[in-house]
């Protein structure tokens, strides 16, 4: 049984806990054993980074650390720690003064880089350890006649050449995972284009308008629901959907790509949090 | 004296190529032309047009291609490849693998009854895979020399063709032949190839039936293209109304590992834009570019009667992006003006992407045979950027046309000319 360490990261247990635990349950029916890492600290994407590079460094080195400390390798579930993590440690690989910074910190707490452990996204572990064949196999509850629109966030795929996740401007893992469990994966305009939500500190009329534009292309293609593998995009291509701004057209459901893939290989809707969702994906859960 | 070298080995049959050629050819020594494909020709003879004058391409070459394989001191050898290469400048053993035509060319006339009778069809190459061809094919109507070709591989060896031939010159069991020449130089015109645009996704090349490149648009407006020179959709056949061109794709990017302007593709393109609407003066057509090179004779007269007295739109900006309707396969390209710095969304039927130049396949193995060096870009390198540009370091190899840099017609012509000069420098003092 192949086993990782869960860094569940600050946002997904405090705002979309049902992710968190759709990832546990369905890992676990696919043979995947996680640990959740204990004492662990924010990744520092985007608020540290932009305000200090050994901070932040530090910050995600100490996640690194503290897996190296535990021997095994570290499954991200939210596209921004699953970036940071993954762009620190290539540069602790590679920039020899920024690991000794790193590790003079570290050291405070008996912590040390040393570069043996690997960051995985979610999306990876489905395609690498788990695979296609695999998920197709354990399915006992096959999808019918549902559209998905899959959206798979600019942090979880790029830079393609340091995140190693997917082909970053014609990403398949996760209409691969649609289809593999029924459904009919759809192509939409600007797939690959962000979600917005980085922006919303900044200018949230902007954020807001490059969301919306994100579902009015998904709406053009009458899909379903859209599949996430990043808790800040699923949070964003819901909240837009609301409030001010918003049409008055029906939302369209957007689910975690485990709380999806659940009900195919037979896991109840209690156990994937399937209630916590805002807009309700139950409609598309059901077409069976 | 040592024996004196009096023949010459050309490697490539475009335009440069023929050139050189025929430029040796007419100074008394002998030439072997060898060309991989199965006719002379090369890049020009898939054009429709030639900027800035608009002659027809076939029609300013077809002759060259006559005179190149009519000329009796040249020996052309096509479906042939450079094996390898020893000597030194005056006296060089070049092996040259002759691959099997399957045709003998003593018998053929040319009288295309075999491919009229042959029942398979595959993707023309010459089309750049939009028409068809036969199994047993001329690469194009005034393909040189006017010999068909099997092409082993989707032949179903029916039997038809063999049958029909009234001079019996198909030959199903021929072998290829290892020919070995004694040449005193050497001139490599190996030309380019067009950069794999797949690598922009962002752009819908191979995604988005509408969206093609621009030797496809050029097949697509030729008269003796798969379309008899129908400019249309590829979609659904419909003439496109509204046609977008976009500039810099494979070139000038250091991304993608061409750090080069490819020096061809805003003059083409503008080339195209004004066919554009030579063929349907009704439509709009855009050009999206980085920035207008017209810098050679006539080019930047050119580039401004394309503007005034064509009408074509040109907006300064990359294209971040060409997205399509699902339904309709109508396109939007998304690009910031930066005249304007606007973002800009405009709709197309049509959009023809230029891609820029790239050294041609094998040209890493060409040069290790013949130990010439490569530029970082993996083009020839030169021996002096000012005195030297048909020159390698090895004495008695010479380059010209695309092979060491991108270049267009009028400047592949010069550079055949000037190896030409330099080989023959070398034949008349007898190898040295």
């Amino acid at each position: 049984m192949k086993e990782f360490i869960l860094y569940t990261g600050c946002t997904t247990p405090v705002r979309l806990p049902a992710y968190e635990r759709a990832v546990e349950v369905v890992l676990e029916k696919l043979g995947v054993k996680l640990t959740t890492m204990k004492d662990a600290n924010c990744c520092g994407a985007q608020y540290i980074e932009s305000v200090n590079h050994v901070a932040y460094s530090a910050m995600s080195g100490r996640i690194l650390a503290i897996a190296e400390s535990m021997d095994m390798d570290i499954l991200a579930i939210c596209g921004a720690c699953s970036g940071s993590l993954k762009h620190v440690k290539h540069e602790l690989d590679n920039n020899k003064e920024l690991r000794n910074e790193v590790n003079d910190i570290l050291e405070e707490e008996g912590l040390k880089y040393t570069g043996t452990v690997e960051v995985k996204h979610l999306l990876q572990i489905f395609r690498e350890d788990i695979g296609y064949d695999a998920i197709k196999s354990a399915v006992v509850n096959p999808y019918k006649d549902v559209r998905l629109a899959a959206h798979y966030g600019c942090h979880v795929t790029r830079p393609e050449e340091i995140v190693h996740v997917d082909d970053a401007e014609n990403p398949t893992i996760i209409d691969r995972i649609i289809e593999a469990v029924g459904g009919i994966p759809v192509d939409y305009t600007g797939k690959t284009r962000c979600c917005g939500g980085p922006l919303l500190a900044m200018d949230e009329e902007v954020a807001n308008a490059i969301g919306r534009d994100k579902i009015e292309n998904i709406r053009a293609e009458n899909a379903d629901g859209i599949v996430t593998a990043c808790v800040f995009c699923d949070i964003q291509l819901t909240q837009v959907q609301f409030g001010e701004g918003s049409n008055d057209k029906p939302k369209i459901p957007v689910i975690t790509l485990p709380q999806f893939l659940g009900p195919a290989i037979g896991i109840d809707f209690n156990s994937l949090g399937i209630h916590l969702n805002k807009i309700s994906p139950e409609a598309i859960l059901e077409a069976h | 004296m040592t024996k004196k070298a009096s023949s010459a080995l050309v490697v490539g049959g475009g335009v440069a190529g023929m050139q050189a050629a025929l430029d040796i050819a007419n100074q008394g020594f002998k030439v072997y032309l060898v060309e991989r494909s199965p006719s002379i020709g090369g890049r020009m003879a898939m054009l429709d047009k030639t900027f800035p004058t608009l002659d027809c391409s076939a029609c300013i070459l077809t002759p060259k291609l006559s005179e190149v394989s009519r000329h009796p001191n040249i020996q052309l050898m096509t479906l042939s490849e450079v094996g390898s290469v020893t000597g030194s400048a005056g006296d060089f053993k070049v092996k040259i693998r002759r691959k099997a035509r399957y045709v003998r060319e003593d018998l053929c006339s040319g009288c295309g009854d075999c491919e009229a009778n042959c029942p398979v069809e595959v993707a023309n190459e010459f089309d750049q895979g939009i028409g068809f061809r036969k199994a047993i094919y001329a690469l194009f109507p005034q393909a040189t020399p006017h010999i068909y070709t099997v092409d082993k591989e989707n032949c179903t060896d029916c039997g038809r063709c063999v049958k029909v031939c009234e001079r019996n010159a198909i030959d199903m069991n021929m072998k290829d032949k290892f020919v070995t020449l004694d040449v005193g130089t050497i001139i490599v015109a190996t030309g380019f190839e067009l950069f794999d645009i797949t690598q922009y996704p962002r752009l819908g090349y191979g995604q988005y039936p509408n969206v093609i490149h621009a030797m496809e648009f050029e097949r697509l407006i030729n008269a003796a293209g798969p379309t008899h020179g129908h400019l249309v959709r590829l979609s659904d056949g419909k003439k496109p109304k509204s046609i977008g061109f976009i500039q810099c794709v494979g070139a000038r990017d250091v991304q993608k590992g061409v750090p080069y302007c490819s020096r061809v593709c805003c003059m083409y393109s503008i080339k195209n834009a004004v066919m554009a609407l030579e063929h349907d003066p009704q439509a709009e057509v855009w050009v999206y570019y980085a920035d207008i090179r017209a810098f050679g004779k006539g080019f930047e007269e050119f580039y401004e009667m394309a503007k005034s007295r064509f009408g074509v739109r040109f907006v300064r900006g990359r294209v971040a992006e060409v997205m399509e309707g699902k339904a309709s396969h109508d396109l939007v390209v998304k690009v910031e003006d930066t005249v304007t710095s606007k973002v800009r969304l405009i709709e197309h039927d049509l959009v023809v992407i230029s891609p820029g130049v790239i050294p041609s396949s094998g040209m890493d193995t060409m040069a290790k045979k013949l130990g010439i060096d490569q530029t970082d870009d993996g083009y020839i390198e030169i021996s002096h950027s000012f005195f030297g540009p048909t020159v390698t370091k090895i004495p008695g190899v010479f380059v010209c046309g695309c092979a060491d840099g991108p270049k267009d017609i009028p400047d592949s012509v010069s550079a055949g000319s000037a190896a030409a000069m330099k080989a023959t420098i070398i034949l008349s003092s007898g190898g040295k």
